[in-house]
């Protein structure tokens, strides 16, 4: 039986304007991830999946800020939360791979105070634990535990990504959220990481929340798949129910956008029109003014995410039917 | 015969690396030799490191080979001329990764794509405007006259990269070089801008050196698909081969690697992992350290196999294969 792990109720987060407006960049997101599982949240930039994951984890800068709805993770309100509860429950709970490891990693630290560093910032003082865990974690990524004395500079791109990895695994916590890990690597590396974390997820069960544009990455990755138009989650699906294109017009259009690698001779079309934007979205649905489907009541309607077969729901009332 | 528009051969980068008083040799590129037709396109892909970005820069003279030839319409220009002369430019031009960064922020569209234009002496300047706005048409910005007094930050990505094209093209070059043109763009509309440039092929017979890690987007647009390692060419072959039978194995490794929808990641790998060797390689095939079929005569320097004309192969397992084949 699946157990939820992080349940997201009608979660909206924005942006404050300097004159005191708000952009809404997500807007009403649910969703449920369960234990052991790896939800793959898609779509193009500006749609909203990092500042959703962000917002979620209370991580998101200033002028970010969570405008309403829920988030339980492990049973905890993270929402009504103090700061020292939420500073404890982090990385322990939840930990983040960010896009860009170098970035990521301090310049003028070793891996092996990035290891130390985190440790005694959870209570965990020990030198011999540090060296002792900081080698275990780096043969856990393929990384030869001498690594341990190196700088990020040291560290090829590849490397720093899997050091990245190692450091969100130091708790083992039961959610990892993957922001675009892999997008700045070449397709070697990048399934190499990939398939090491998917042997460290089924050995240690934790869930992934797994953030990309990468649609083809997420088919071979992903349990189920959610995904974004302007801040609203229009689909989400097991990955079974994509192998078709899934339903939604907008799934479709980025289906058929991917040209194939190998096989099938398809040639692939674009999605006519630019992505939204989000300070001045579009009413009604927002796929609509680039939709081939959209009929009158799409301007006016915000559609519903609607099930139209168990685990499946599509917000787009063409394909469920419900526009009577 | 006319010669070929563009024809590289022996190409090669060496940077000093590290070691202080006897520093290492990094070898961006070694001994590329390479052929592109008048209006044809040519995918250049690999790993990071495979030297595919040296490549574009030395096309742009931007970077001057340790050894080697570079003949445009036959003609040696690295022994013409040590800098790329204006004339060079105007027929070779570039269009990079980032267009968020390859635009001036303070400047119109129209400035951009004016420049080429007067710095080439191409069009009197009474005329430049209206060059820029058929120029604008022409890469799909329309109507041209809503574009051309609009600043970079007015555009999407997809905006831009087409202000940077048009830019590219307003001296009417033979040879265009696009370095990951599409990889900064949103995935529903990368496959505009590779049309764009398809179309552009046709219309205008320009040649397009597409250097991607997207092996789908070289197979869409490229007729031919060069493959590099480690700065060395593995294997040239026509676009659609390359991308359904490999034969180099490192050719292999990329096809198997790229993302399908349908597929799993529990296909192995077929190589052991490893880094391209840049720094003081050993003598023979780059690949051979995470290569599966490697064997004693790979340290030797590497054999040209030609398949089918447009196919070169550079790998001792198809020669011990060959020869299998021949004795039986």
């Amino acid at each position: 039986m699946a157990e939820p792990l992080l349940v997201v109720q009608d979660l909206s987060v924005g942006y404050v304007q300097g004159d005191g407006s708000v952009i809404r960049a997500v807007e009403d997101i649910s969703f449920t991830l369960n234990r052991g599982e790896t939800l793959g949240l898609c779509g193009e930039s500006g749609c909203g999946k990092s500042t959703l994951v962000y917002g979620l984890l209370r991580t998101l800068a200033a002028p970010g800020a969570v405008l309403g709805g829920s988030v339980m993770l492990d049973g905890h309100d993270l929402l009504a939360m103090h700061d020292e509860g939420l500073r404890k429950l982090r990385w322990k709970t939840a930990s983040i791979v960010p896009q860009s490891a170098l970035n990521a990693l301090n310049p003028v630290l070793t891996i092996r105070a990035h290891v130390r560093d985190t440790l005694v910032a959870h209570g965990e003082f020990s030198r011999d634990v540090a060296e002792r865990r900081g080698a275990e974690l780096l043969r856990m990524v393929d990384i030869d535990p001498v690594h341990l004395a190196s700088y990020p500079h040291e560290l090829s791109g590849g490397m720093r990504q899997r050091v990245a990895l190692a450091l969100a695994l130091l708790f083992e916590p039961p959610l990892i959220v993957m922001d675009e890990p892999t997008t700045a690597l070449d397709v070697v590396v990048e399934r190499s990481i990939l398939r090491r974390v998917r042997e460290l997820q089924e050995r240690l069960g934790f869930a992934m929340l797994f953030i990309t544009h990468d649609l083809a990455l997420l088919m071979e990755l992903a349990t189920r798949i959610g995904v974004m138009y302007a801040g609203r989650m229009t689909e989400i699906a097991p990955v079974a129910a994509f192998r078709g294109g899934g339903m939604h017009p907008y799934t479709h259009g980025l289906f058929g956008a991917i040209p194939p690698a190998i096989g099938e001779d398809r040639i692939p079309t674009s999605i006519r029109g630019n992505a939204a934007n989000i300070a001045a979205p579009p009413s009604g649905c927002r796929f609509h003014p680039r939709c081939d489907h959209a009929i009158a009541s799409c301007s006016v309607d915000v559609p519903a995410l609607t099930r139209c077969a168990p685990n499946h729901t599509v917000a787009c009332p063409i394909v469920t039917g419900t526009d009577a | 015969m006319s010669p070929p528009l563009l024809h590289v051969s022996d190409l090669s980068v060496t940077f000093d690396t590290g070691g202080g008083l006897r520093p290492k040799k990094l070898h961006a590129l070694s001994g590329l030799t390479l052929t592109v037709d008048r209006g044809e396109i040519m995918a250049i892909v690999g790993e990071s490191g495979s030297g595919k970005s040296t490549f574009a820069k030395m096309l742009l003279r931007l970077l001057q080979p340790t050894a080697g030839k570079i003949l445009l319409d036959g003609d040696d220009v690295l022994k013409r001329e040590r800098r790329a002369s204006k004339a060079y430019r105007k027929r070779v031009q570039m269009v990079f990764q980032d267009p968020f960064g390859s635009l001036n922020p303070v400047h119109t569209v129209g400035h951009h794509v004016e420049r080429p234009l007067a710095v080439h002496h191409i069009v009197p300047k009474a005329q430049r405007r209206a060059r820029v706005l058929e120029l604008l048409d022409q890469v799909g910005l329309r109507p041209a006259d809503a574009y051309i007094d609009k600043l970079p930050q007015d555009l999407s990505g997809g905006q831009r990269q087409r202000v940077a094209i048009a830019r590219a093209l307003a001296p009417d070059p033979d040879l265009l070089v696009a370095d990951e043109p599409t990889s900064m763009l949103d995935v529903s509309i990368r496959m505009d801008v590779l049309r764009l440039l398809e179309r552009l092929r046709h219309e205008r017979g320009v040649a397009i050196v597409l250097i991607t890690h997207d092996l789908a987007a070289a197979r869409y647009l490229a007729d031919h698909i060069a493959v590099l390692y480690a700065g060395k060419l593995m294997e040239v072959a026509p676009a659609d081969e390359l991308a359904k039978h490999p034969r180099h194995p490192y050719s292999q490794l990329l096809v198997a690697a790229a993302p399908k929808p349908g597929g799993t990641l529990d296909a192995e790998l077929p190589a052991r992992p490893g880094l391209p060797p840049n720094v003081d390689p050993p003598p023979g095939c780059p690949f051979a350290e995470r290569c599966l079929v490697v064997h004693e005569a790979c340290v030797t320097p590497l054999p040209e196999h030609v398949l089918a004309p447009g196919h070169l192969v550079r790998c001792h397992a198809l020669s011990a294969s060959m020869q299998r084949n021949s004795n039986q």
